[in-house]
């Protein structure tokens, strides 16, 4: 009798040691992905709807990249004139592929250990069979610890939803 | 009668044993803890100031462009003219901002305007600060060209 009630105080203060353990562990792990979160939530917005809003460098309808996607998404063959040289004329497509890319990636070189992803889709699927743009590294979505900003282009045709997911390298 | 005895009380000593080091686990785990909390929670006032300074700088309505609230649209001649008194009596001392277009190295002055692209304000030698940077738009004011820069915000330990 005496031998399993010592047996059981042991038990109860093992079970007691691993319970502080584990509030421990997951007290300060909730602790530091919160502050992160914040700061990085407010990265990637800002770096979303900076590049949406910036200048390609074309005349309409390529004015800024969100024109251009959105003419990339809807405008079938449309062509976009360069401000520089009116000879250089482009699909919308091939100045979304060429500038919104490289756009993300000046502003991440000043953060290399961020990877990125991004994903343009029109809010109803119906439009042209829900087809979508994607740029940069698809592995991002997979990853366990992400940022997603989300920012909707506000047309008349379809609005577009576009993500941008931002994960550690 | 007597083993019996003695195999109770080396069971208490045992049971004081595990009890003591319980109890001695625990207080070095909450003296753990609370160091470890005392460092994550400056991190995180830190964090939070320099979170309400970004957003005080790029939302501000003296340094955007009219009609742009969200994300930042700081506007180049705004910035050009403004100095380091006017956003200390905005939001206190003790910080720096610095506004850097995307390849650009020319610091922006009254008499190389619009041919720059890097403004710095309150910025000392103090070597010793914590700092934070978020992608915003600059509008650039004779071309009406929108680029993307970098806004470092900081403060001085």
């Amino acid at each position: 009798m005496n031998k399993i009630q010592g047996q059981t105080s042991l038990v109860m203060i093992v079970l007691m040691i691993v319970i502080f353990i584990g509030i421990g562990i997951f007290l300060l792990i909730t602790s530091f992905t919160t502050e992160e979160t914040e700061y990085y939530n407010l990265y990637a917005h800002n770096l979303l709807v900076s590049v949406m809003r910036a200048k390609t460098g074309y005349r309409s309808p390529c004015d800024t990249v969100a024109d251009t996607v959105y003419c990339a998404m809807t405008g079938l063959g449309k062509q976009c004139r360069y401000l520089r040289d009116d000879t250089v004329k482009k699909d919308c497509g091939e100045v979304s592929d060429e500038i919104t890319p490289q756009l993300i990636r000046k502003v991440l070189a000043t953060k290399p250990s961020l990877d990125y992803y991004m994903i343009m889709q029109p809010e109803d699927p119906e439009y042209r069979g829900g087809e979508t743009i994607t740029y940069g590294n698809p592995d991002v979505q997979n990853k366990g610890k992400t940022w997603t900003a989300n920012e909707r282009i506000l047309q008349y045709q379809t609005n577009l939803q576009v993500t941008l997911i931002l994960a550690p390298i | 009668m007597l083993r019996s005895g003695q195999a109770h009380l080396m069971e208490y000593i045992l049971l004081s044993f595990f009890i003591v080091m319980v109890i001695v686990i625990i207080v070095f785990f909450l003296a753990g803890w609370q160091i470890g909390t005392t460092g994550s929670r400056k991190q995180l006032l830190q964090q939070q100031r320099a979170a309400f300074l970004m957003k005080s700088f790029s939302n501000s309505p003296f340094l955007n462009k009219e009609g742009f609230k969200e994300g930042g649209m700081l506007e180049d001649s705004k910035l050009t003219v403004l100095d380091c008194g006017d956003l200390e009596a905005l939001v206190g001392r003790g910080w720096f901002a610095e506004v850097k277009v995307l390849d650009s190295t020319a610091e922006c002055t009254k008499d190389n305007y619009p041919r720059c692209g890097v403004w710095k304000f309150c910025k000392t030698d103090n070597p010793e600060f914590i700092a934070y940077d978020i992608p915003v738009n600059i509008y650039r004011t004779v071309t009406k060209d929108v680029e993307i820069g970098i806004l470092t915000v900081g403060f001085y330990e």
